[in-house]
């Protein structure tokens, strides 16, 4: 087996959830490479090499140990980071995103940020029904870690929603490069690879308060989501949008 | 690589850069040129070896890459692959080479959106622990460069 393939398989198998691995040659015939996954959100550095390592160092004979330069592991995030690097955001400050997929099947971001008793939250949830996929975050800026940003009153709210709206957006980015490496494993690869798009032209599309009409299945997962956050005014337009949606949905069947 | 430096150039700068780095820190309010000081005193460990070994062009200042060209990895043990790889993803994650146009405040915000996703909660250690992720990375992947110079 070609040396790469070897610690390819060997990565694979080190017990980690969906990891995405990226390993290469450089000019000399040495490897080098990253492996992503999201259990390294809560791993710290030291421990994720140590992984890593330890797998390599059982599997591989010393000749071919030599030949592993680095294999950086990194969260999804950092993936993100590395690959698109970073950017100063023109973000739009709609609290309704969607993405259609070339598979159409549609993600829904929802955004806010509120000023709860003392402290702001943000908070970000998506939804893809036909995917079954559904993550939300809430994230809490104290009173000190505001004064740390030294952030002006105007100043707090745009802030914190563009780093929110990021968050979102790469884990919804994360969730179709994911796709893509599932593709590339059937050798589909670059332009032919349907997912292409996510490297180069990734975009989620605001939405304004008429165009939320969402299913059943949809509905059910907002609710869900939205049952484990505190009072976001969101909530309320998101009740609004669901009712609409109910009511829409019931008269659609009726038409059938 | 700019083509009149030579290995020893770049090594030199190195640990010149490590040296000015040791003097800005004795100045708290000079936080974001001590880290980008540090990435330099890094990039330029990395191009000394490039330079040295490889001679392969980068005009890029991405640290992952600059190490893995430098094949400074092909002198290290497994545990202290596992070291300078920890060091190198700190640094690089920290340093970039626009912080020459970063204002403090926009790093601390950085910052601080960082730890909220963590459980480090005290803020009034944020900074300390910034410091220490990107200054005892640059020490020790500059002492094992010096270590494995021939």
């Amino acid at each position: 087996m070609d040396l790469i393939d070897k610690i390819n398989k060997i990565l694979s198998e080190i017990g980690l959830n969906a990891p995405i691995i990226d390993t290469h040659y450089d000019n000399q015939q040495n490897v080098v490479g990253h492996i992503t996954d999201e259990s390294f959100v809560k791993m710290s550095d030291e421990d994720a090499q140590s992984l890593i390592w330890t797998a390599l160092k059982k599997n591989l004979d010393s000749s071919e140990l030599i030949k592993v330069i680095a294999i950086f592991h990194e969260t999804p995030q950092e993936r993100i980071e590395r690959i698109q690097g970073y950017r100063t955001r023109d973000i739009k400050y709609s609290k309704y995103w969607y993405h259609q997929t070339p598979e159409m099947t549609k993600y829904w971001l929802f955004v806010d940020v509120a000023k709860i008793g003392e402290v702001y939250k943000t908070f970000f949830l998506i939804i893809n029904e036909r995917e079954g996929f559904n993550k939300g975050l809430t994230f809490v800026y104290e009173k000190d870690v505001l004064e740390f940003m030294e952030l002006e009153q105007n100043e707090i709210h745009k802030e914190l929603f563009v780093n929110a709206f990021s968050n979102g957006e790469v884990d919804i980015k994360m969730e179709l490069m994911n796709r893509y490496e599932k593709l590339s494993s059937q050798n589909l690869n670059g332009k032919a690879n349907r997912y292409w798009y996510v490297y180069e032209n990734f975009k989620l599309t605001p939405a304004s308060k008429s165009q939320l009409l969402f299913t059943e299945g949809e509905i059910s997962m907002i609710k869900n989501g939205l049952a484990q956050i505190d009072d976001f005014e969101i909530k309320n337009e998101l009740d609004v949008a669901m009712k609409k949606s109910e009511i829409f949905n019931k008269m659609k069947k009726e038409i059938k | 690589m700019a083509k009149d430096f030579t290995h020893t150039d770049y090594y030199s700068a190195s640990l010149t850069r490590l040296a000015d780095l040791k003097h800005l820190r004795t100045n708290k309010d000079s936080i974001i040129f001590s880290t980008y000081c540090a990435g330099v005193s890094i990039e330029c460990m990395f191009r000394a070896y490039i330079a040295k070994y490889t001679r392969e062009f980068d005009e890029k200042h991405n640290l992952e890459k600059l190490f893995e060209k430098s094949l400074l990895s092909n002198e290290l043990d497994e545990n202290e692959k596992k070291k300078i790889i920890n060091a190198v993803k700190k640094a690089n994650k920290i340093w970039n080479n626009d912080l020459r146009y970063v204002s403090e405040k926009r790093m601390k915000r950085k910052i601080a959106h960082e730890n909220i996703k963590t459980e480090f909660k005290d803020v009034n250690k944020y900074l300390e622990k910034f410091k220490s992720e990107i200054f005892d990375s640059t020490e020790f992947i500059i002492k094992t460069g010096v270590s494995k110079w021939t």
